[in-house]
């Protein structure tokens, strides 16, 4: 290259930002956001749209906040199994993660509320009447009554969606986990070990605060995915946004503004998750 | 057997799959001894050194430190707890501070409280010659220091026996010696060392014994002035004569 190249590639750098390297996508969306807000204000249909959907809005952040959690803590223990030479931890784990990643989610979730649940409540209910068949006071008693007279209605359809949810999704932290704990380096394990730390202080205070750090942006990037599949949980008439939408529609025939204002909700939630994931890589990165 | 041997290895050998990487070691060590050992690369010298705390386990032999046996589990983190192991790549904990590099297991494995770590943390950086790089995270430090604060790490456990696995040949030359320094100080304070290292400046000033292994087996176990003014084998010279130019 001449020297006259280098020269006109650095002042191209230099130079004011071309039309072609704008980020046109982002002005769009913010078009479309301005649209829709222009639309919020002056059209009653889309205000009493956007009015009926914010208990959704808040059922979808709820239910994604608190299967994500439960999930967080089923991906790390299952992990954990992954990579564990305990073979019944392993098999267990390893069991569990292929089983669920090999089922649609939307199945699950219906497998959940209608086949699983049913089936605990039985379980409980049977242990009731042996408890109350065999004692007839005290606390054992009280307790059996209480299971024996625990019924299906009895567990809300969205505590069973969003219990599926997260078990659905534990399957897929669980693999994240992993990959984070076997991207460490094996001399860091043997260092800890090599100090006295048993396997399990190995783990808490030398691989997993490493394996963490590394994981965070997939781990992100699944939050964003999950809020994404909560829509799913309409399936079960969890009045979670989608559903939200649903009955809107029926409710006012309005397909085209209730769909619009569905799909810029859960855009806009999305978008934001995005940006905050991308900002914690770069901050990772730069680390 | 005299009962000053802190290192009894009988017999030990360890496979991988078909590579006989240790075969048929026999080999003691006395208390306060500096042993160190060279051959040619791939002759099991690391595989030989950690089988001794553990980190590799022993296809076949048995392995006795300070009169404990190697076998259970109980027994195996007893030894660890008594012997330092310094690696070729420090092995620092990237995600931790030197000062908690080398607290971090007193607190978890000797639990000592933060105040005795920390003290005793500060002295051996001291020690090592980095005081004022207690705060600085292992990427913030030079090859030397790093390995300078991994010694330090190994030592705040209060171990009996250190090994030492080629520390050194990661270094650049001008850091060789800050390291060295460090090991020649414990071989005069009476540390039991167990050296690989091809640093034949350090086996002069220091070794009692060298040993030459080559295709895992001893096949020289001598003094250094034996080893350099009469090796008894054809391979350990011509080794040798490699290794000194
Ligand atoms: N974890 C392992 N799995 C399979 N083979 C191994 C493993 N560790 C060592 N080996 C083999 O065992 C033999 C001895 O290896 P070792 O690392 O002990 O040699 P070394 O003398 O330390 O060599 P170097 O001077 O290169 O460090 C080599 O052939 C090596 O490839
Ligand atoms: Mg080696």
């Amino acid at each position: 290259m001449t020297n006259d190249a280098v020269k006109t590639k650095r002042t191209g750098r230099l130079a004011p930002v071309s039309l072609e390297r704008l980020p046109w996508w982002v002005l769009i969306v913010l078009l479309l956001g301005l649209l829709i807000a222009y639309n919020v204000v002056t059209s009653t249909t889309y205000s009493d749209t956007l009015k009926f959907l914010w208990v959704g809005v808040k059922l979808t952040i709820l239910s994604t906040l608190v299967a994500y959690a439960v999930a967080t803590v089923i991906g790390l223990i299952t992990g954990l199994g992954r990579v564990s030479t305990n073979p019944i931890f392993y098999t267990v784990s390893t069991l569990y993660v292929e089983v669920v990643r090999g089922i649609p989610i939307l199945v699950q979730l219906i497998y959940w509320a209608f086949v699983v649940t049913p089936l605990l409540i039985d379980g409980v209910n049977g242990l009731g009447d042996f408890l109350t068949a065999r004692v007839s006071t005290g606390f054992l008693f009280n307790l059996g009554q209480s299971f024996a007279a625990l019924s299906i209605q009895g567990i809300d359809m969205s505590v069973r969606g969003v219990l599926g949810l997260a078990v659905a999704y534990g399957a897929y932290e669980a693999e994240v986990f992993r990959a984070g704990i076997e991207s460490i380096e094996r001399g860091q394990m043997e260092a800890a070990r090599s100090l006295g730390m048993s396997y399990f202080q190995a783990m808490r205070y030398v691989i997993l605060p490493q394996a963490i750090r590394r994981v965070l942006p997939p781990l992100g990037n699944d939050f964003i995915s999950m809020l994404k599949d909560s829509s799913l949980l309409s399936a079960l008439a969890i009045r979670e946004l989608t559903q939200l939408g649903k009955l809107n529609r029926a409710r006012t025939f309005r397909t085209f503004e209730t769909w619009n204002m569905v799909a810029f909700l859960y855009l806009v939630m999305t978008l934001c998750l995005s940006m905050g994931v991308k900002a914690m890589e770069r901050r990772l990165s730069i680390e | 057997m005299s009962n000053d041997v802190i290192i009894d290895i009988q017999d030990v050998s360890k496979h991988f799959g078909r590579v006989r990487a240790v075969d048929g070691v026999t080999l003691q060590v006395q208390r306060g001894e500096v042993v160190v050992v060279i051959g040619p690369s791939g002759s099991g010298k690391s595989t030989l050194l950690r089988c001794i705390n553990h980190l590799e386990t022993p296809t076949s032999g048995r392995i006795v430190v300070d009169n404990i046996p190697l076998d259970k589990t109980e027994n195996i983190n007893k030894v660890r707890a008594e012997v330092g192991i310094v690696f070729q790549l420090f092995n620092l904990f990237p995600h931790l501070t030197a000062l908690d590099n080398i607290c971090l297991a007193q607190q978890v494995v000797r639990k000592r409280s933060r105040m005795e770590a920390e003290a005793r943390a500060h002295s051996l950086l001291a020690k090592v010659g980095i005081p004022e790089k207690a705060n600085s995270y292992p990427t913030q430090l030079s090859g030397g220091q790093q390995q300078r604060v991994a010694i330090a790490r190994a030592l705040a456990m209060d171990p009996k026996i250190m090994l030492f696995d080629e520390p050194t040949s990661a270094l650049d030359p001008e850091m060789i010696k800050e390291v060295l320094d460090v090991m020649l100080d414990l071989a005069r304070e009476g540390m039991t060392m167990v050296v690989v290292s091809h640093e034949m400046g350090f086996v002069r000033a220091a070794a009692d014994r060298i040993v030459f292994m080559d295709a895992g087996r001893v096949v020289e176990d001598t003094t250094p002035e034996g080893l350099f003014t009469a090796p008894k084998h054809e391979r350990t010279k011509l080794f040798l004569s490699k290794i000194l130019h």
